[in-house]
């Protein structure tokens, strides 16, 4: 026999109880009602009990949340149900991100440079960077302990666009550059190139974060494999450093 | 408007005469019954083993005598 809806045809303060009148037996498939809380004075959860001869009170099934005071709701009650999720999901939290810009400085072969990014700033998480000057140079600055990702771009001036370029970069963390902790080195074709991969460097707090195109670097660029002798003057040097999330900070606690 | 909401229940409840099915509201905070919640357009889906009239069950309106005053008496003479 086909499943049959029987409504109610009328409506009652709560609660409304349905009889299974004699010599009946049901399965029940589905229910479904208004809970219409106009008057309510509290938040109330709309629910169905089942009742056995007795007045004894079976299970209860409910909804997850409640209805807030004066609120109303039409409840579907159904095998594999739930509540539907929020419309919006939380969106997950950014990675805290620092970029700083130097736009001036000349790579002078066969001696130490030092990136001074005093042409812009900018972050998301002021609580974890910032920016310090040492010595006339501005560097980002690391404000919170943890690991961290560093990457740069820089376009070149006096290289040639179809070149290769090889260059070895120091990653400095802490104050006067004492502890070259890091290397990266980068290669890029077509004029640009840019360092920085899957690297996470643990970082102290309070610490500036410097970038050193050091004199003991043997080759500073190649092109189609000769290595450059001119100097190499970054047109726009873009630095990015950007703090690993909790994952790795529970995996390698700073 | 009322805003939509499901929750789920068991498959295959399969129930005779004499059971209630209740549509109820309960107070978050204590569980009680919340009367001044008005339920309406209700209905059940169901498998109608038994073939009989079903349209009878709701009882609408229906007064709760379990907890009348120890002196209270039906009146003499009946209804």
């Amino acid at each position: 026999m086909a499943d049959v809806l029987v409504p109610a045809p009328g409506s009652s303060a709560a609660p409304l109880d349905y009889l299974i009148p004699g010599a009946q037996e049901i399965i029940l498939k589905a229910l479904a009602a208004r809970f219409d809380g106009s008057a309510a004075a509290a938040a109330f959860y709309p629910a169905v009990q089942l009742i056995a001869p007795g007045n004894i009170t079976g299970p209860t099934f409910k909804t997850r949340s409640s209805v807030a005071a004066g609120g109303s709701a039409d409840v579907t009650f159904g095998p594999f149900l739930d509540e539907d999720a929020a419309a919006t999901p939380a969106s997950p939290a950014s990675l805290p991100i620092a970029l700083g810009i130097d736009f001036s400085t000349t790579i002078t072969a066969g001696v130490n440079n030092t990136m001074n990014l005093s042409d812009g700033f900018g972050t998301n998480d002021t609580s974890v960077f910032g920016t310090q000057t040492v010595g006339g140079r501005t560097y980002l600055q690391v404000k919170t302990a943890g690991y961290y990702r560093a990457m740069m771009g820089c376009q070149p001036e006096d290289v040639a666009d179809t070149g290769i370029i090889t260059s070895s970069w120091f990653w400095n963390f802490g104050a006067g550059r004492v502890d070259q902790s890091a290397l990266d080195t980068g290669q890029f074709d077509g004029g640009q190139f840019a360092f920085g991969g899957l690297n996470r460097w643990l970082i102290a707090s309070d610490t500036f974060f410097a970038i050193d195109h050091p004199a003991s670097t043997a080759v500073i660029v190649k092109i189609n494999g000769a290595n450059l002798t001119g100097n190499l003057s970054s047109q726009q040097t873009i630095v990015a450093l950007q703090r690993q999330g909790d994952y790795f900070d529970n995996i390698f606690p700073a | 408007m009322a805003a939509p909401m499901n929750t789920g229940m068991p498959v295959g409840i399969d129930l005779a005469d004499g059971w209630r099915i209740r549509f109820t509201a309960l107070t978050a905070t204590t569980g009680v019954v919340d009367t001044s919640v008005v339920v309406s357009q209700a209905s059940l889906l169901v498998d109608n083993l038994g073939g009989g009239d079903l349209s009878t069950g709701f009882t609408l309106g229906e007064i709760e005598w379990l907890n009348l005053p120890d002196n209270l008496v039906a009146p003499a003479g009946g209804g």
